[in-house]
């Protein structure tokens, strides 16, 4: 039987890429052949060594296209040059966000425009462009993986705007995998938990053992645990899921 | 009798320039066959008349199909106002016309 995760052939989108969850997803599709397109906002430079480093590293193409989810029409040209440059799509991990913390009473109107520009509008213009490329690809379709949190689920103290901006996520992900469905694009989304990333890291050592302590493995997530399941969702291996949230957090009760 | 092969592709070569050749397709012709297969419109209709929402097919969901063929038949990625803003055949027309794509 041949291998359902050789990915050969696809080119896949991450946003977010340039570090930790993002980078680690397009690692481990480069890994298991899917030419990659790393998208972030910051350092286009830093970004364009990266995907030559990954390209050398996996020997595959890989792209560097900078674009700010923020702006609308950068993720219009984002993907008009993905046509140009890669020729279609199969792929979607959108990764990219910001995670703001702010108490109730504390969050500012300027926190909630950035982070629901990025976190919710970024992630919705995605959705709608890959939709126009993938559809190109007839029964062959696509497949969208969005990033949620396990915050957008349960709550937690300080994170009300976050919260907000990864229920959104979700709510966004049910809606486009029933409008899509139809066209064989898959919609999912995962919740990670507790992630050893640049964005966690900034916590405080007393909260981090403490969110440590409420995880049933008992370990911080990894961000290659996560790419492990955007794998799963990107290839054949899950040809009949879609609109699920997937909980990647190691029995995290918070 | 043997012949070269070499022989024979010249004189194939030469023959062709008197055969029919494939007559190509104006943009809009190629518009009425965009929307004669993406929504699946029945032979004899008058494609040049169709508004969106006013003919069979052409709903919200016979949009996105009918963009998607625009989009792979031109090699294009319409602008969100351009999709929106796509009516009727003549604003279709209109919508090549900002690319660059004339009779």
């Amino acid at each position: 039987m041949a291998s359902l995760i050789n990915l050969s052939g696809k080119v896949a989108l991450v946003t977010g890429a340039s570090r930790g969850i993002g980078r680690a997803c397009a690692e481990i599709l480069l890994a298991h052949g899917a030419k990659v397109v790393l998208n972030a906002v910051s350092d286009p430079s830093a970004l364009k060594k990266l995907a030559e480093e990954l390209a050398k590293k996996y020997g595959q193409t890989c792209f560097a296209m900078p674009a700010d989810a923020a702006k609308p029409e950068a993720i219009t040209q984002l993907y008009k040059d993905i046509l140009q440059e890669a020729g279609r799509l199969d792929i979607l991990v959108a990764n990219a966000g910001v995670m703001e913390d702010a108490l109730i009473g504390m969050i500012t109107p300027q926190q909630i425009e950035h982070t629901l520009s990025v976190n919710v509008g970024g992630v919705i213009n995605h959705i709608q462009m890959a939709t126009r490329l993938m559809r190109r690809n007839g029964k062959d379709g696509g497949s969208i993986v969005t990033l949620s949190s396990i915050i957008g689920r349960t709550g937690n103290i300080g994170q009300t705007l976050y919260g907000a901006s990864k229920a959104a996520v979700m709510g966004a992900t049910l809606s486009a995998a029933k409008e899509l469905a139809g066209d064989n694009i898959r919609v999912n989304a995962l919740a990670p938990g507790f992630i050893d990333t640049d964005m966690t890291a900034k916590l405080p050592k007393g909260i981090r053992e403490k969110r440590v302590a409420s995880i049933g493995m008992q370990r911080i997530g990894t961000a290659d645990d996560v790419a492990r399941t955007v794998l799963f969702l990107a290839s054949p291996l899950s040809q009949y899921v879609t609109g699920q949230i997937v909980g990647v957090d190691g029995g995290m009760v918070i | 009798m043997r012949y070269d092969i070499d022989f024979i592709a010249i004189c194939a070569r030469k023959l062709a320039i008197y055969l029919p050749r494939p007559i190509s397709m104006t943009p809009h012709e190629r518009l009425i066959k965009v929307f004669t297969q993406a929504l699946e419109i029945p032979e004899g209709t008058s494609i040049e008349t169709l508004e969106y929402r006013g003919s069979r097919g052409w709903d919200s969901v016979g949009h996105m199909r009918l963009v998607a063929a625009l989009e792979t038949e031109f090699g294009l990625l319409l602008e969100t106002e351009q999709i929106l803003d796509f009516s009727s055949f003549q604003h279709g027309l209109g919508i090549l016309k900002a690319h660059g794509i004339t009779d």
